[in-house]
């Protein structure tokens, strides 16, 4: 398809949108539409589209700007609450991690004392009496230390996993 | 200050007091204002688009919240309001594009039509106008070029804006798709001038 362009289809849709044609346009442009395939299928289609958007505004049923205006109020609020929920989000990953890496780093390195622990535990199933006596006997060298190590470790988990949680209610 | 108040909330009528925190560009009765010029046209332009009222509907609430949520929204005093329509309507093609994508991952030219209409009240209630049919055997993109061409009455350089295509290429798209539904609406009138 050719592309041909006409110097009368700037006038031509001059007219049609300001609902003067035809009964208010030069006759010669008429005449000139008339022989014109590029302005006869101006004219043919933006009449068309005249009429078509005249009776599609008049269908048309907009629901109130009040109604539009309250839910974008609340999507504003809600991404300016997504905002300030970024960085809560990213402290509560950071405490996480700072809690998790102290205890995989204490297993690893306790790990040896902690599988003698546990073979000292089996051998004192047999006895109540000689399983109290060994646990206290053959506990390792510096486990009481890292007993606690654990302890304040789970403590400080169990409180940043409040807050997490305190925020998260808060949230709903 | 707890940190909750300073979001504006709307069921207490603090959101006009905040209305620059939603809508930096406009405020409430501004708002109102332009909606009430604005709504029929765009409403129109998408019913015309997706020949579907009920999404028109959808598409036309989606854009005006997304338009009031836009930091860099033009403003009615600084911009004008053909600049905030434009906006506007750009806003609603995007969205139109985002729904005919939604279905498969393909580019929305290779879109079969039956795709665009089906379940279509509109097109089946205006099936009888002049218009009507003959749109619904063009592209979804044919339709848009030519609402906002002979309809709305945009140039081209606004049409550019509108469906992010280069200005250059409107011309022949719009002078193609002019040609195709022109062509259309020939055939349409023909059995009816041959009865008369």
């Amino acid at each position: 398809m050719t592309f041909v362009s006409c110097s009368c289809e700037k006038d031509i849709r001059e007219l049609i949108e300001n609902g003067q044609w035809p009964l208010a346009a030069p006759p010669e442009l008429k005449s000139h539409a008339a022989q014109c395939r590029t302005c006869a299928d101006l004219v043919l289609v933006a009449t068309a589209f005249q009429r078509a958007r005249t009776t599609t505004l008049a269908a048309a049923k907009p629901s109130t700007a009040g109604a539009i205006w309250w839910r974008a109020q609340l999507r504003s609020r809600q991404q300016a609450f997504e905002r300030i929920q970024r960085p809560l989000i990213g402290a509560q990953v950071f405490a996480l991690v700072a809690v998790l890496v102290p205890i995989v780093a204490f297993i690893a390195f306790e790990s040896r004392n902690l599988v003698a622990w546990f073979n000292s535990l089996g051998k004192l199933s047999q006895s109540a009496q000689a399983h109290a006596g060994g646990l206290s006997s053959s506990a390792p060298p510096g486990s009481a230390g890292g007993l606690i190590f654990v302890l304040v470790a789970a403590a400080m988990f169990a409180l940043v996993a409040g807050v997490a949680l305190y925020f998260d209610a808060e949230r709903k | 200050m707890p940190w909750d108040l300073a979001l504006p909330n709307p069921l207490t009528g603090e959101a006009d007091a905040n209305a620059q925190h939603t809508a930096a560009h406009m405020d409430n009765s501004a708002f109102a204002a332009f909606y009430e010029r604005s709504a029929r046209p765009l409403w129109a332009y998408l019913v015309r688009a997706s020949c579907d009222a009920a999404l028109a509907d959808d598409l036309m609430q989606e854009s005006y919240v997304r338009f009031l949520c836009a930091e860099r929204a033009p403003s009615l005093n600084d911009d004008g309001e053909v600049a905030a329509r434009l906006y506007l309507f750009r806003i609603a093609t995007n969205l139109l594009h985002d729904h005919w994508r939604r279905p498969r991952a393909a580019s929305i030219d290779e879109l079969p039509e039956e795709l665009f209409t089906a379940n279509s009240t509109t097109a089946q209630t205006e099936a009888q106008a002049e218009l009507g049919p003959a749109l619904l055997s063009m592209k979804p993109r044919e339709r848009q070029l030519l609402w906002l061409a002979h309809a709305e009455g945009y140039s081209h350089r606004e049409i550019a804006q509108v469906t992010g295509l280069a200005s250059a290429s409107i011309r022949l798209l719009l002078f193609r798709a002019r040609r195709k539904l022109a062509s259309i609406l020939r055939k349409q009138q023909q059995p009816a001038g041959g009865s008369q």
